[in-house]
């Protein structure tokens, strides 16, 4: 897990530290102007590509981090091709014209989002949204998402190597498939059942749903300055390009 | 006499698939004592203790230090009853050991300067200095079992429950484990098959099997009836058969 996550960590930069309220609004326009601009409009994609590569100079996050991270959006990207190909009805644009649409502002949607995680570490950015009166029902749902994911992959791993201990050189693929059909629902049976224990830890120590840090969030000068130019920058791209 | 700790009466639980898992059990913990409850496999016992501070809610009465279990006190009842559980990777959720300690002292509304020292003052006691702004998850078995100590320590609980605490220790370990548990003077309630760890820290026993309460009472009486013991899917401890030998 990000060691930005811990309750007392204020992170090494300026960026990192940046309220992370200050961080979920600007992220949350920049996110709608990709979505709003045309696709027509190539040189605000490349501004937008611009000014999240000078954030995530200024995040100092390892690149190795954040690429092995965007490799994730492959699939996505290979899913939303597929579905254009087969699926295309709009006469109105062409596959490529769709591709090039839903391709780059899913790249760089997927981009700001990775920066505002890896930048602000998930306590952080879940304080920021309970800051933000976002309803604790939602925040709940982020929370354990968030800590079920790790289990489910601990758990996968566990049964991965199970598995291979009873392995014994290649086999079939229909076997194959046939296992993993197998090991799936076991799989996230296993995991729900490791998550029931853990949240019965948690309420054995008081857990009471809100996000509980040592950090005092208070609104300083730079996140007022950030804020302002972050939005001078969407505007001056907006109007100029 | 002495107050009573844990008071619980007439308690009976079924989980959702309707299986039994407690049938009408009844035993109390004095203050400051330790209370062995010792069984087979499937006995009841970690379902049991998980009613000690309201995670499982079953028919019947649940007192902790005089006042009845319910909806309206669990914050009080959990910041008084500490529950150290089996598998300590169940109780370890935080990104560093630090997060880990404090994250209970932070739910009950803890001041930063205070929590920091809390977590300082149970780590630097249980020989955990150098290892708070590690990931539990890096740490060895033991390790990770001396900080799911820590975690419930760190709220000074009246009540201290383990569930099987010497599971999966190799012997250093558990010895170093029991050797800080027996150096704690508070209320103890063990759930365990480490019949051994038992006959060394408690003072009673409850005996469980199926849902039900077999046998309670003074330690030697229970662990040195081998015939109740075999019954029940155990058997006497081995520092104890060596004490008769002698």
């Amino acid at each position: 897990m990000n060691s930005v996550s811990s309750f007392r960590k204020q992170g090494k930069n300026f960026f990192q530290r940046l309220d992370p309220r200050v961080k979920i609004i600007t992220f949350t326009v920049f996110i709608l102007f990709i979505g709003l601009t045309p696709p027509g409009d190539f040189y605000k994609f490349l501004a937008y590509l611009f000014l999240l590569g000078v954030f995530f100079t200024l995040s100092s996050v390892p690149f190795k981090r954040w690429v092995s991270r965007l490799a994730l959006i492959f699939p996505l990207l290979a899913f939303i091709g597929l579905s254009v190909i087969l699926f295309k009805q709009d006469p109105q644009w062409t596959r490529g014209e769709i591709l090039w649409n839903l391709g780059v502002k899913t790249v760089l949607i997927f981009m700001s989002v990775l920066l505002l995680v890896l930048s602000t570490g998930f306590y952080r950015l879940v304080k920021g949204l309970e800051l933000l009166k976002v309803p604790s029902l939602v925040i709940s749902v982020v929370t354990f998402a968030y800590r079920y994911s790790f289990l489910l992959s601990q758990e996968a791993e566990s049964m991965r190597k199970a598995k291979l201990s009873r392995s014994f050189g290649r086999r079939k693929k229909t076997q194959e498939v046939k296992t993993l059909m197998h090991m799936v629902p076991h799989l996230f049976f296993r995991t729900f059942e490791r998550s029931e224990r853990i949240y019965a830890a948690m309420l054995s120590r008081g857990f009471d749903r809100k996000v509980k840090t040592l950090i005092l969030f208070r609104m300083k000068t730079e996140d007022w300055i950030f804020g302002f130019l972050f939005f001078l920058a969407l505007g001056l791209i907006r109007g100029m390009l | 006499m002495k107050k009573k700790a844990v008071r619980i009466q007439d308690l009976s639980f079924s989980y959702p698939d309707k299986s039994a898992a407690l049938d009408r059990i009844s035993f109390s913990v004095s203050s400051g004592e330790s209370l062995g409850i010792i069984g087979p496999n499937g006995a009841g016992k970690s379902t049991a203790l998980l009613h000690l501070n309201g995670v499982l809610k079953g028919k019947g009465e649940v007192r902790i230090l005089g006042e009845k279990v319910h909806k309206g006190n669990l914050k009080w009842v959990r910041s008084r009853v500490g529950i150290v559980f089996q598998d300590p990777n169940d109780q370890l959720f935080m990104p560093t050991v630090f997060d880990d300690v404090a994250f209970g002292l932070l739910n009950l509304g803890w001041e930063k300067e205070e929590v920091q020292n809390r977590v300082q003052r149970v780590l630097k006691n249980l020989g955990l200095e150098g290892v708070q702004d590690r990931n539990p998850s890096h740490l060895s078995f033991g390790e990770k079992k001396k900080i799911s100590l820590a975690t419930v320590l760190v709220l000074e609980p009246e009540i201290l429950v383990l569930d099987e605490p010497t599971a999966n220790l190799d012997p250093g370990s558990r010895r170093n484990f029991l050797e800080i548990l027996e150096g704690i003077p508070k209320t103890k309630i063990m759930a365990t098959h480490d019949l051994d760890s038992v006959w060394q820290l408690c003072s009673r026993v409850l005996l469980m099997n199926k849902g039900k309460v077999i046998a309670q009472g003074e330690s030697r009486e229970i662990l040195e009836d081998e015939k109740l013991l075999e019954q029940n899917n155990l058997e006497v401890p081995h520092r104890l058969l060596l004490e008769k030998k002698e």
